[in-house]
């Protein structure tokens, strides 16, 4: 047996069991549903948004706001109750007598939760942003992608630590909760930091919540939220793109030590 | 059942309900946001902005058409003549093009049809579609690609005076009706040409069970 072929044994049997029909059906239904639907071009037309930048990110995230739950969602489901049930059922210990190092079957078990979700994501979102607004999304494509790497940042971080947490206690159940409260914590954390900040007129707040959600950091760039807030913070946007990047450490470090227990530590 | 077939079946079904989900997008109502009917009166050799006066507005002031439209914005436009006119749809201010005559020319106020061609000349890309009405009703529906701003000017190279009724109203959807049901038209039967022999397998194999 080649090298790849227990690889994409494990992989497809990850993906046969992640996306059972019609569950990815559903979810490309929601993707596309919510994309057109929640998507309000009209938010680009407002006088803060002087620069084509502003208006392609303000373009991007009224796109994305809708279909990011969705996302979330089967996020959530494939890493806290897939996996969960893989190692409550034994399915992750008949994986380890495979020719294939332990490495491997995550890689195959996160390619299929996080992989083919973000490929379905990113691609029913760009695609709809082409047939909207080509001329938005073509001239300023960089500003696209960066608005999508920070605003899927967070999604990743729950991700990781759901990761860590189904694999210390080997069920999904309580990393599928801590995943959902994580995400709801976000946005109530986030009026409590821009309330601190505008009450202490000090942005550290804003740019502690900014190293984890690079979001609100380019929305500040974009003078996404109002003059007031922008008065307290606008980070140049080198200062994004080093927030981005060390939001993206973090969850890095995080699937690191995934791998590392999983390589290392997990008895079964 | 190969994993080619596997793969490609769920890529069908996969295609199928994002064509389901556009099919629904564009069977959702849109509605008018504005609109009017007039007459512009377009004296020889000059162009105009399309005029929104009404009708007892004092004659030296103007009221000219100009709004910002967004690709889930559309303009439904219904034109008629009494002569040969070149109608634009002009994605700049209407005043965009007077201040850039007046910085030219240094002058006042200059309506010419010469002023005009050299302004689309330096701006091409302002042109966002064009045709020429020969006493004769012309419909169009623009869609932009990108949140714009949007005037419609007349221009009238001819030595006599033109009458141009227009009929505008500006619709409001949550995506471009005729391009999302295309899009679903064309993807259906390619999702459904990938997951047949998928769908088929699937049902031998329940069948045999």
């Amino acid at each position: 047996m080649g090298k790849g072929k227990p690889f994409l044994e494990v992989l497809a049997s990850a993906v046969h069991e992640d996306y059972r029909f019609p569950f990815l059906e559903i979810f490309a239904f929601l993707y596309a549903l919510g994309t057109f639907v929640l998507a309000n071009f009209t938010v680009g037309m407002t006088a803060q948004n002087t620069t084509n930048e502003a208006v392609a990110y303000t373009v991007t995230t009224s796109l994305i706001s809708g279909s990011l739950i969705v996302f979330i969602l089967l996020i959530l489901k494939n890493v806290a109750y897939g996996l969960g049930s893989d190692l409550e059922k034994g399915i992750i210990q008949t994986y380890f007598s495979y020719p294939l190092k332990r490495h491997g079957i995550l890689t195959a078990k996160l390619l299929s939760a996080l992989g083919v979700s973000l490929l379905l994501f990113l691609g029913i979102q760009i695609s709809a942003l082409y047939i909207l607004a080509p001329d938005i999304v073509l001239p300023q494509f960089g500003t696209v992608i960066l608005t999508y790497a920070a605003n899927l940042s967070y999604p990743l971080l729950i991700a990781a630590i759901m990761l860590l947490m189904t694999l210390i206690l080997r069920r999904g159940g309580i990393g599928l909760v801590v995943g959902i409260v994580l995400y709801v914590a976000m946005s109530i954390i986030s009026g409590i930091a821009f309330f601190i900040a505008f009450a202490t007129e000090s942005p550290l707040a804003l740019q502690i919540i900014s190293v984890i959600s690079p979001s609100l950091a380019l929305q500040q760039h974009y003078g996404g939220m109002s003059d007031i807030f922008s008065s307290v913070w606008a980070p140049t946007f080198s200062e994004v793109i080093l927030y981005i990047g060390a939001s993206y450490v973090i969850v890095a470090s995080l699937f690191v030590l995934g791998y590392v227990y999983f390589s290392r530590r997990l008895n079964l | 059942m190969s994993r080619r077939t596997t793969i490609l079946g769920r890529g069908g079904t996969v295609l199928i309900a994002i064509s389901l989900a556009l099919f629904l997008v564009s069977l959702i109502p849109s509605y008018q946001l504005g609109g009017g009917d007039g007459i512009t009166e377009v004296p020889a050799r000059t162009f105009s902005p399309l005029d929104r006066s009404p009708p007892n507005f004092p004659a030296p002031l103007t009221f000219y058409y100009d709004t910002i439209l967004t690709p889930q914005q559309e303009l439904e436009l219904q034109l008629s003549a009494n002569g040969t006119i070149t109608a634009y749809i002009l994605e700049v201010n209407a005043y965009t093009i007077i201040d850039w005559i007046r910085e030219q020319q240094g002058s006042a106020q200059d309506l010419n049809v010469t002023r005009l061609e050299e302004f689309l000349g330096e701006h091409p890309n302002s042109i966002g579609w064009q045709q020429e009405i020969n006493k004769e009703t012309i419909k169009h529906t623009y869609i932009p690609t990108k949140i714009t701003n949007v005037t419609i000017v007349y221009s009238n190279p001819s030595s006599e005076n033109i009458l141009v009724n227009h009929s505008y109203r500006e619709i409001s959807s949550l995506a471009p009706g005729n391009k999302v049901l295309n899009i679903a038209l064309w993807t259906t039967p390619i999702g459904f040409i990938l997951a047949i022999p998928w769908l088929a397998e699937l049902w031998k194999q329940r069948k045999h069970k």
